[in-house]
């Protein structure tokens, strides 16, 4: 009854139902609580996750599907925060309240790791998975520029 | 641990009901933390650990508009603080200690905390600093006005003396009444060695890794969760509660009936939502709005809006 998955390079167990949505595995049983939980339908991207680097709602996927395959989260993105996208969200200040940042950076590590150079166009399109209610799109898209320039 | 060590240290603050700088603070402190002096609480707003680490109290609620940041800023500039010294501590909730000046209570709205805090943070910076330096003054033996400070470092100019303030913090002895600063004893803004300056957001690490704390992570031992279903039209309510689907759900604690809608109790987030999404609710047809239908209004507003 059990599924065996990985996540941020560490096996992981759940015994929840097969069909609970993996954002509440990650976030109620793991503690991975920088994974966030926005709508729940798939429209805000506030859980967006890497499923065997790939960019994935959580809140989508039940954790049956994820079975012996490798979750990341944001906490396993990098070692102090030094992933590019990471390293020029800082230096941009993106954040504003935070909530959706996670998602965010993920979905943005996600497409540079598929398009290291993107054009503005593709970094709009990649992106508008991703809801930000506070509104820091234009400093997303600068970051974004930033950390396919710097690597 | 912290969150518990500051309500501890906040209820000594009632207690003795000062605003000021107290040997309360300090002692209630060392007693909160078990163990002999490390650190002076040289007011309720600041404690300077003998390690140099100057911790500042923040006021507001950060939101995203860099209070956490900004309002520390103001107070360690006045106490010429060494930012890089500096660790903010999110105040615990009391009026008395924290309140905005503006409307008498911890209060963040209206984009106004750094106007409406900003003199009072500076007499509290300015007020740790002089009693820094009367400290400094009585264990070198020399007048305070010889005294200066750079960031964390109280100098005595004359001589070449220098103690930083965790070392001055090691023996200072609080007075029970907070010094007066005059006005012209602030610093000239042409001084100013942080406000104005570019400075990392206090809260913006954490919201890049991950860690940054919101209400929905919090858990207590125990914790059940909620959801509501609300009704469809506001003022409506349930009429009939079909709930058998609902509680046959694993986990689900309880389904009550609302003036507004239907309540769910769960051990666990997604019990909650999928017992919601279980219920079958008729809906008593109170309400203005019922059958309002949004797609013809807007037919009609637009053929209105033709004949203007």
């Amino acid at each position: 009854m059990a599924i065996d998955f990985n996540v941020n390079g560490k096996a992981a167990r759940s015994e929840a139902p097969p069909h609970t949505p993996l954002l509440w595995v990650i976030r109620e049983e793991l503690k991975l609580t920088g994974t966030r939980f926005g709508c729940g339908t798939g429209l805000c991207g506030a859980c967006m996750v890497h499923i065997d680097g790939k960019r994935t709602f959580a809140c989508q996927t039940s954790v049956s599907d994820v079975a012996g395959r490798a979750v990341t989260t944001i906490e396993g993105l990098s070692e102090n925060s030094s992933h590019p996208v990471q390293r020029a969200w800082l230096a941009e200040r993106v954040p504003q309240c935070g909530y959706c940042q996670s998602g965010q950076i993920m979905s943005a590590a996600d497409l540079l790791a598929h398009n290291p150079k993107p054009s503005r166009e593709q970094i709009v399109e990649h992106m508008s998975t991703n809801i930000c209610r506070c509104g820091t799109y234009p400093r997303i898209v600068r970051a974004i520029e930033r950390a396919a320039q710097e690597g | 641990m912290t969150a518990m060590r500051h309500i501890e240290i906040n209820r000594r603050q009632v207690m003795v009901g000062a605003a000021g700088l107290t040997f309360a603070l300090a002692s209630g402190l060392r007693f909160a933390q078990g163990q002999a002096a490390r650190s002076a609480t040289l007011s309720p707003w600041v404690t300077i650990a003998t390690d140099d680490t100057v911790a500042i109290m923040s006021p507001a609620a950060e939101m995203g508009q860099g209070s956490l940041t900004s309002l520390p800023l103001i107070l360690a500039e006045e106490l010429d603080a060494d930012w890089s010294k500096v660790r903010v501590i999110v105040a615990p909730p009391n009026d008395d200690l924290y309140k905005n000046p503006s409307f008498g209570f911890m209060y963040t709205a209206g984009s106004n905390a750094v106007t409406s805090y900003f003199k009072e943070l500076r007499l509290f910076g300015a007020q740790v600093r002089k009693v820094l330096l009367a400290n400094a003054a009585k264990h070198w033996n020399v007048p305070v006005a010889e005294l200066s400070t750079e960031p964390n470092v109280v100098i005595h100019a004359r001589s070449g003396r220098r103690l930083s303030y965790g070392e001055v913090a090691a023996f200072a002895e609080i007075p029970a009444k907070a010094p007066d600063v005059a006005e012209d004893e602030l610093k000239r803004p042409a001084a100013f060695r942080l406000i104005g300056r570019d400075v990392m957001r206090v809260d913006l690490p954490g919201k890049v890794d991950g860690t940054a704390p919101y209400a929905i992570n919090v858990q207590v031992p125990g914790m059940l969760y909620g959801a509501i279903l609300r009704a469809p039209v506001e003022g409506a309510g349930p009429d009939m509660i079909d709930d058998g689907k609902a509680k046959a759900i694993a986990g689900v604690v309880r389904i009550v009936a609302l003036p507004y809608g239907v309540g769910v109790v769960a051990q666990t987030p997604y019990a909650a939502f999928e017992a919601k999404n279980a219920l079958n609710v008729t809906w008593a047809r109170t309400g203005k709005a019922w059958g309002f239908n949004s797609e013809e209004a807007l037919i009609a507003f637009a053929a209105a809006a033709r004949d203007l």
